[in-house]
């Protein structure tokens, strides 16, 4: 139960840390427009 | 009298930090600068990591050294959230620090991420302040450099000096373990010990606010007296003062940086000023340490929440209805009034722009400040930062009080458990990491909705503000003319004060209706009542 619960936290901080990323990239975008 | 002399230390001593910074964070070539894309991505990879690796040291603590209380790894949804707490600076702790944290993880995670986190503020705040400078060609500084300036040159300096204070004063800094002693009426009890005071400097001067021991500043060890008690509120507003007038300084006018500042302290006496009416009409010592008392509590509480600093002295859930939410709407303005190191100044000019922009629209003027001129991306940028936070508060607590696992978590009824609620939201959204105790916030759902709202409050602010200063300093300088308007009189002072407000009012006023306003009309007439 614990492994499975250490895997979906870790799953959370990877994709809070590539929404980041994306966003970084989006907000890149709408400057050059 | 205590806060006239609180706020004159605090600008004597304010004023030289400042200028330290600003020589620290402009000093030498712009070797390995980038725009505000490369500077954002070093950021986020970064904290991407320290994330990792503290929420690793949590995990294994029980089978790492230094933990001679021989405690165990913290839960996962536990660790994940305190990873993420210290991390983005929030130092929200839904574990009880001397019980539950090993030596090593409380030195060499919790405390070298107090370092970091009020670093990237630091640095944040810089590449802001240096895009009004640049000629147009988008640099705003090198991320890894500023933190280790940052970080070398201003926090550990600052927090060894503190830390020797704290001792003196009769914090403790050990690594025995705790001492196990027989009391007068025959009862068994563990007296902690540990590195108290050098953690003690970094929490306060990088607004960080996580307490070694879970009573925080309440407890004798970490607070002994009234002495440490003020340096503990000097300590919290010393940097974010001092970046106002860092700001003055980098762009070469120094009324800019003093009316930042004034605007700041001007909501701060106001709302300890309200703080110490309802507290001192209220004459409730519940709560409260009496080796402070009612005035020094209610101004460490206001201090502790304008500031995104979270220690407390006392607990403010035990304050009167309205005297406990003036530190809650200290809160949701968004951590501007002083704010975390940094934050706080960043937060701010997020407002100034918004300002600059109004008072542009009403008298028909091409909006600018310092030279550049603000265009529409910028405000998008500046709706988007300031909408970030409210929307996690909002929902957040929306999405609580129709999950069973988080009321069922709330101790008291009614408006006073809504307020618990709203106010874990607020703290967490904000990067403040108070408290208002009566909230059993250590289960699945607190854990995670709280880790969430932390890491997105902290960043979905951060890069907007990384956008606007990528954005200002692709911008030429343009010489003011006789239609710039002045942003260093009184009016736009003023008119500032009055947007900060407006904005945190009329975001969070329903809510606050709902909460500490209702229960303060459900019991009135009270002290403290209206």
């Amino acid at each position: 139960m614990e492994v499975l619960m250490d895997v979906l936290m870790l799953l959370i901080l990877l994709l809070m840390t590539a929404s980041l990323l994306g966003l970084t990239s989006l907000l890149g975008r709408r400057e050059k427009k | 009298m205590e806060l006239q002399v609180y706020l004159v230390l605090l600008t004597v001593l304010a004023i030289p930090a400042g200028f330290w910074m600003k020589r620290v964070m402009c000093a030498g070539r712009e070797e390995g600068w980038g725009d505000w894309k490369r500077y954002a991505a070093s950021l986020i990879y970064f904290h991407g990591w320290g994330v990792l690796l503290l929420y690793a040291i949590l995990r294994f603590q029980g089978v790492l050294p230094l933990n001679p209380q021989g405690v165990g790894g913290l839960a996962p949804d536990l660790a994940f959230n305190t990873a993420i707490s210290f991390v983005t600076n929030t130092n929200w702790q839904a574990y009880a620090g001397e019980a539950s944290i090993s030596y090593l993880a409380q030195m060499l995670g919790l405390a070298v991420q107090n370092f970091l986190s009020a670093a990237t503020g630091i640095a944040v705040a810089f590449a802001l302040m240096r895009a009004f400078t640049r000629p147009g060609d988008g640099l705003i500084g090198n991320f890894q450099d500023d933190v280790r300036r940052a970080t070398l040159y201003i926090l550990l300096p600052g927090s060894v000096l503190a830390a020797l204070a704290f001792i003196y004063l009769g914090v403790p800094q050990s690594l025995s373990p705790a001492v196990d002693v027989q009391g007068v009426q025959g009862q068994f009890q563990s007296i902690p010990l540990g590195p108290m005071a050098s953690q003690e400097a970094i929490k306060m001067l990088g607004t960080n606010g996580g307490g070694f021991l879970n009573a925080n500043s309440a407890h004798p060890f970490e607070n002994p007296s009234p002495a440490s008690n003020l340096l503990q509120m000097l300590l919290i507003f010393l940097l974010p003062a001092g970046l106002t007038f860092a700001f003055g300084r980098v762009v070469k006018d120094m009324r800019q940086g003093v009316a930042i500042f004034l605007v700041m302290v001007i909501l701060f006496v106001s709302a300890t000023l309200l703080l110490f009416h309802f507290e001192g009409l209220s004459g409730i010592m519940e709560g409260k340490e009496t080796r402070f008392g009612i005035w020094d509590s209610s101004l460490f509480a206001a201090i502790t929440t304008s500031a995104s600093c979270g220690a407390v002295n006392s607990m403010h859930s035990s304050f009167s209805a309205l005297g406990g939410m003036v530190p809650l709407w200290l809160m949701q303005l968004g951590e501007v009034v002083f704010g975390g190191v940094g934050s706080g100044f960043y937060g701010m000019t997020l407002l100034v722009l918004l300002a600059v922009f109004l008072a542009g629209l009403m008298v028909g003027r091409t909006p600018e400040y310092l030279g550049k001129k603000i265009g529409p991306y910028e405000m998008k940028m500046v709706a988007f930062a300031i909408l970030v936070t409210p929307l996690l508060v909002l929902v957040g607590t929306a999405v609580a009080v129709r999950v069973p696992m988080a009321v069922g978590a709330v101790l008291n009824p009614g408006p006073h458990g809504l307020t618990e609620i709203l106010y874990a939201f607020s703290s967490a959204a904000n990067n403040n990491g108070s408290a208002f105790a009566g909230l059993s916030a250590n289960n699945a759902f607190y854990n995670i909705a709280l880790g969430i709202c932390m890491w997105s409050g902290r960043f979905g602010v951060i890069l907007p503000v990384l956008a606007i200063a990528g954005s200002i300093a692709e911008k030429k300088r343009i010489p003011p003319s006789q239609g710039t308007l002045p942003t260093h009189g009184p009016f736009f002072i003023l008119f500032l004060c009055l947007i900060v407000l407006l904005v945190g009012a009329l975001t969070f006023f329903p809510v606050l209706a709902l909460s500490p306003i209702a229960e303060a009309l459900q019991s009135a007439p009270v002290p403290g009542g209206f």
